[in-house]
C-alpha cells in the first residue's frame, strides 16, 4: 500500500515539477497567476476494449463501432498432426458500438457452441488525474445462448463489475468479479488484468479469471481457470492482439465458466483479436 | 512594545497595499479562458484538423507580455481514434498534460488600446509542448473593439522541433509540418 501511494506521489511530482520549474525559469512575468490544476478524465488505461477476452475498462467511444474479429486455434498439445492446433479454429465475429459517452452494446457470433452473445457496456465511474475519482468502473450485463444442437438451446446470463486504475502511462490494472448464471447454476469468478507498456504502440497484458464458486455436478466438472498472455500491437486504425490462451471460447460463459484447457497440459493454445474501429457518428454530437 | 509591533503592522500593510496599487498602475490586463486554438495538418492521403476552445490567454497592454495555456485533451477531433492517438502517441498527454506559450508583442507602442481598429503585431516568445521548449516568433493582428482585445494569427509547428515522433507507417497521414491558429477573444478586466 505504502509502495501505491509512494507511486502515485512520484507519479505526481513528475507531473507538477516540470511546470514549477518552468514558471520558474520564465519569472519575468506571470499573467495566468497560479490556476488550479484541471480535472482531466484518465483516458487509455487498456489499448481496446478487451485485455485479452475479459473486458477491459475502456468502452468503446461514443457513435464509434469496433468491429472485433477473434480467433482461436486449437490446442498445442494435439501436436504435429494437426499442427499444433493451427488446423482447428474457433471463431468469434462481433462489434462494439458506443450509443452514448458511457454505454456501449455489443454483440457477437461464436463459432464454439453456436453461441449468439450480446450485452450493455454501463461507465459508472471514470478515473480522474486528481484522483477524486481514484477508479474507473463499469458494469457489464450480458446474455447469451447457443443454437439448437441435441443438448438443446438455454440463455446463459453474465453479470460483471469492472474495477481498476491507470496507474502511471505504463501500467493499468483491473478486477472484475463476475457471475455467470445458467440452467446449470450459478459459476462466480474473480478475473484479474493488468497491462505494461512496451513501446507507445505495444503493450504486454495479462489476465487471470480464477472460479471461487461453482455448482457440483457431471455438467461442471473438468474446468479449469482462465489464464491468458498476449502483446497488443496499435497499427493506426487497427489494434491486434496476440497471445496464448487455455480458453477456446471468448464469449463471457465460455472463458470464464467453461475453460476445458489446461496449461500444464499444453491444453493452451495461440489466438488473435482484431479491432478495427469505424467513426459512425460525428463525436461532436455527444458533446 | 506592542506599539512599535502595531506600528510595523501597520507599516508592512501600508507598503503591501501600495505595492498592489502600483502592480494594478502597470498592467492592464485583457484575459479571457475561452479562446480557440486549431490546428490543421495537411497531406494527400488525411486532412485531419482539431479545435480546442478552451484556451486561456492574458494579455498585459501597458508591457505587451502575453501568455496562453492549452489543456492537450481539450484538443476535440472528428475522429475519437484520432483524439486517442493524438493524446496517448503523439502529444503524450498523460505526462505533457499542457502546452503554454509566453512572450510579448514586439511593437507594442504601435497598438492603440483605446481606440478601435486592427493592429498587425509582431509576437516573440517561447512556446512549450510535449515537454519542450522553443523560441517562435509569429506575426499576427491585435483587434480592438470596445473593452475586448481578439488576439488572431498562425504559425507554422515542425513535429520534429518538439519531438514528436510519427512513425514511418503514419507519415503518409501526418504533416511534418502542423498550421496552428489562434483566434482568442481577450476581455479587459
Amino acid at each position: 500500500m505504502s509502495q501505491l501511494i509512494l507511486r502515485i506521489l512520484f507519479l505526481f511530482s513528475a507531473i507538477t515539477l516540470p511546470f514549477l520549474l518552468s514558471a520558474q525559469q520564465d519569472s519575468g512575468f506571470s499573467l495566468l497567476g497560479d490556476e488550479p490544476a484541471e480535472r482531466i478524465k484518465v483516458e487509455n488505461a487498456f489499448k481496446t476494449s478487451r485485455v485479452v477476452n475479459l473486458q477491459s475498462l475502456e468502452l468503446t467511444d461514443a457513435g464509434v463501432m469496433d468491429v472485433k474479429i477473434n480467433h482461436r486455434f486449437g490446442a498445442v498439445g494435439l501436436g504435429p498432426y494437426e499442427a499444433f492446433g493451427i488446423d482447428n479454429a474457433s471463431v468469434r465475429i462481433g462489434a462494439e458500438y458506443g450509443v452514448f459517452t458511457n454505454l456501449a452494446i455489443n454483440l457477437g457470433r461464436s463459432s464454439l457452441g453456436r453461441m449468439v452473445d450480446g450485452g450493455l457496456r454501463y461507465r459508472l465511474m471514470h478515473q480522474t488525474n486528481d484522483n477524486a475519482r481514484p477508479v474507473s468502473v463499469l458494469l457489464y450485463a450480458g446474455a447469451a445462448r447457443t443454437a439448437v444442437t441435441m443438448m438443446g438451446s438455454e440463455w446463459v446470463y453474465t453479470g460483471q463489475l469492472i474495477a481498476g486504475r491507470k496507474e502511471t502511462d505504463r501500467f493499468s490494472w483491473q478486477i472484475a468479479p463476475s457471475v455467470v448464471s445458467g440452467q446449470q447454476g450459478q459459476v462466480m469468478a474473480v478475473g484479474i488484468g493488468f497491462r505494461e507498456k512496451i513501446t507507445p504502440r505495444t503493450t504486454f497484458n495479462a489476465e487471470y479469471i480464477p472460479v471461487i464458486s461453482r455448482p457440483s455436478g457431471r455438467a461442471n466438472a473438468g474446468f479449469y481457470n482462465s489464464f491468458s498472455v498476449g502483446l497488443d500491437v496499435e497499427t493506426g486504425g487497427h489494434v491486434f492482439q496476440l497471445h496464448f490462451t487455455n480458453s477456446a471460447g471468448m464469449a463471457e460463459p465460455q472463458f470464464i465458466a467453461q475453460t476445458n484447457g489446461s496449461w500444464m497440459d499444453r491444453g493452451f493454445r495461440f489466438g488473435f483479436n482484431i479491432s478495427r474501429v469505424f467513426t459512425v457518428v460525428d463525436p461532436a454530437r455527444f458533446r | 512594545m506592542k506599539n512599535a509591533l502595531i506600528l510595523l503592522l501597520g507599516f508592512t500593510l501600508l507598503r503591501g497595499v501600495s505595492a498592489q496599487s502600483n502592480e494594478s498602475d502597470k498592467t492592464q490586463l485583457y484575459t479571457t479562458s475561452s479562446g480557440t486554438i486549431k490546428f490543421f495538418s495537411k497531406t494527400t492521403a488525411e486532412n485531419i484538423d482539431a479545435t480546442n476552445n478552451q484556451v486561456k490567454a492574458a494579455l498585459d497592454a501597458n508591457t505587451g507580455n502575453m501568455e496562453f495555456a492549452v489543456s492537450i485533451n481539450s484538443f476535440l477531433f472528428k475522429k475519437a481514434l484520432m483524439q486517442k492517438h493524438f493524446q496517448e502517441n503523439y502529444l503524450e498527454s498523460d505526462k505533457f498534460p499542457k502546452s503554454t506559450f509566453k512572450g510579448s508583442i514586439t511593437n507594442n507602442a504601435a497598438v492603440k488600446y483605446g481606440v478601435d481598429g486592427t493592429y498587425p503585431v509582431n509576437v516573440k516568445g517561447k512556446l512549450t509542448m510535449h515537454g519542450v521548449t522553443k523560441d517562435v516568433n509569429i506575426p499576427g493582428k491585435v483587434t480592438i473593439s470596445g473593452k475586448k482585445a481578439i488576439l488572431s494569427g498562425d504559425f507554422n509547428v515542425l513535429l520534429d522541433d518538439y519531438n514528436i515522433k510519427v512513425p514511418a507507417n503514419n507519415a503518409s497521414q501526418i504533416a511534418k509540418s502542423i498550421k496552428v491558429t489562434v483566434d482568442c477573444s481577450l476581455q479587459k478586466k
